[in-house]
């Protein structure tokens, strides 16, 4: 689980074009949609993307995506639980 | 009308005034060193494909040691030109769903291929919100463009214009963005 949290961390910082940020400054913890990463709407739908491409899964709904979303632990259960 | 400040970037040097204020030899490290050397800031300055890079650039240069000039709002409009728009994010955007297999469209490469967004990006970074245009055309026409901002000035209640072109292709990026002002008669 560690290593794909940490994965995910290296692949949102590239899709997402955060500058400057290494996957230490992103607490697995941490609220992805909070002021600390300033994410978007549209990196919303890059996340979306994400999941599809690299790991062939798919958001039933917008409320789903609220919880998988929310930091890179809720994303690494949600892809761990379906995998 | 009057010229408060003039910012042109070509040959990946940055100028205020005809003055050069930064340089690099490298065209593709200019841009992000151009960032670092102004300090600005703005993470959202990564997302941008070169075009808007451009244009945000300049408008930060337009907006930067000028502490009596407040240009945001509804008294200025923003005009633009340029001959390539967005087509580096238009081959990008196509080329990510050209394989039926691995038909991934991003939505970051979406969002950018739209000529007029450079304008939106500058209206967003200076809080502008006055009316904008994004004019195509083959050269810079700039006594179309001065025209057009005259008349706005005559007809309309704005008191600043950033005028200009900005434009990005293979053969090179360049942005020529002026702040006007209105004379007061």
């Amino acid at each position: 689980m560690e290593e794909l949290k940490g994965k995910l961390k290296e692949e949102i910082i590239e899709i997402l074009n955060l500058e400057g940020m290494s996957p230490e400054d992103i607490g697995n913890d941490q609220t992805l949609f909070g002021p600390e990463l300033g994410l978007d709407s549209i990196d919303a739908l890059e996340l979306i993307v994400l999941l599809e491409k690299n790991y062939g899964l798919k958001l039933k709904s917008a409320e789903q995506g609220k919880e998988v979303f929310k930091s890179i632990d809720s994303m690494a259960q949600f892809i761990e639980a379906n995998k | 009308m009057r010229l408060i400040k003039a910012v042109h970037i070509e040959h990946s040097s940055l100028l205020v005034d005809g003055k050069q204020v930064y340089t690099h030899t490298d065209n593709t490290a200019f841009l992000k060193g151009a960032y670092t050397f102004l300090e600005m800031n703005y993470i959202k300055f990564f997302k941008m494909d070169a075009p808007c890079k451009l244009a945000t650039l300049a408008s930060t240069c337009l907006d930067q040691n000028t502490p009596d000039i407040d240009f945001s709002g509804d008294k200025t409009a923003v005009l633009l030109a340029t001959k390539s728009g967005c087509i580096e994010s238009d081959i990008k955007h196509v080329e990510s769903y050209r394989d039926p297999d691995q038909f991934f469209p991003s939505p970051a490469v979406f969002v950018y291929t739209l000529p007029n967004i450079m304008v939106g990006e500058i209206c967003i970074k200076h809080k502008i919100t006055g009316e904008s245009a994004c004019y195509m055309m083959e050269n810079y026409d700039l006594s179309m463009m001065t025209s057009l901002a005259n008349d706005l000035f005559a007809r309309e209640k704005y008191r600043y214009c950033v005028l200009g072109w900005v434009d990005s292709s293979k053969d090179g990026q360049e942005a020529h963005l002026a702040l006007y002002e209105k004379e007061i008669e």
